[in-house]
C-alpha cells in the first residue's frame, strides 16, 4: 500500500497505452476515445509542482525531475490534501572485481615465505639432506 | 405563488450534475460532507484546500462566490 486512494477512471494498467487500430477503420474510431495519458510533467524541483497539476479525478500524477533523480506521484486525498510518494530509482550493486583464486592462493604463500624468512636466520634453515642421521644406537653417523 | 429556492440545493444539483465530479473519487466525498451538512467537517475540508491551493480561506470564499455567482 502506497497510501493513494484506489484508482477511480485511471486504471494503471491502461496508462500510456496507444492502440493500433489499422486492422479495423471501426476499431481505430473508438480506440481513440481510450487514449489515456500519464498527467504529471517533468519539473526541476518538487516546489515547481502546482495544485492545479494534479487532478482531482483519482489519479496519481508523476512528475520526474530533471534529472532523474526521483519521481513524485501525487494524488488528492478526502481531506483536501495532496498525498506525495517519491519514487528512487534502484541502485544496482556494484560488481566484484573478478579474481583468480589460483593467484590470490599464490599471493598469499608468496607473503607466507617472505615472513617466515624474515623471522627465520638463514643459517638455521637446513635442508633436509644435511639433517644430521639418527642410527639405531643413538649415535651420529657424519 | 413562487416556489422557495433554497441556493444551497441548487449548488449541490448543480455540482452534481458536473461529468468530472461524478467521475472523482475525491469530489464525490466533498460532496457527501456537503449534502451531509457536517459543517465542522466542512470547514475543515475548505481549509485543507485553501492551504493546498496556498490561498487564504477567505480568497477561498471570494473565488467560490465568483464561481457560482454570489455577490
Amino acid at each position: 500500500m502506497n497510501g493513494f486512494p484506489a484508482q477511480g477512471q485511471a486504471d494503471p494498467q491502461t496508462w500510456g497505452q496507444v492502440y493500433d487500430g489499422r486492422s479495423n477503420p471501426f476499431n481505430a474510431m473508438r480506440n481513440q476515445q481510450r487514449i489515456s495519458a500519464i498527467p504529471g510533467r517533468v519539473v526541476q524541483q518538487e516546489d515547481m509542482i502546482r495544485p492545479n497539476d494534479v487532478p482531482m479525478d483519482g489519479s496519481v500524477a508523476l512528475f520526474p525531475l530533471q534529472d532523474m533523480s526521483c519521481i513524485f506521484g501525487k494524488a488528492w486525498n478526502t481531506n483536501g490534501q495532496i498525498i506525495t510518494v517519491r519514487y528512487v530509482p534502484e541502485q544496482q550493486p556494484q560488481q566484484a572485481p573478478q579474481v583468480d583464486p589460483f593467484q590470490v592462493i599464490d599471493t598469499r604463500l608468496t607473503s607466507i615465505e617472505n615472513l617466515l624468512a624474515s623471522l627465520i636466520p638463514q643459517d638455521d634453515i637446513q635442508l633436509e639432506s644435511e639433517k644430521p642421521k639418527v642410527t639405531k644406537n643413538g649415535g651420529n653417523k657424519k | 405563488m413562487m416556489p422557495q429556492i433554497n441556493p444551497m440545493q441548487l449548488i449541490i444539483n448543480k455540482l452534481s450534475q458536473d461529468p468530472r465530479i461524478q467521475q472523482s473519487p475525491q469530489m464525490q466525498q466533498y460532496l457527501q460532507v456537503i449534502q451531509s451538512g457536517d459543517s465542522q467537517r466542512g470547514e475543515e475540508l475548505a481549509r485543507n484546500i485553501c492551504q493546498t491551493y496556498g490561498i487564504t480561506p477567505e480568497e477561498g470564499v471570494r473565488q467560490a462566490k465568483q464561481i457560482f455567482g454570489i455577490f
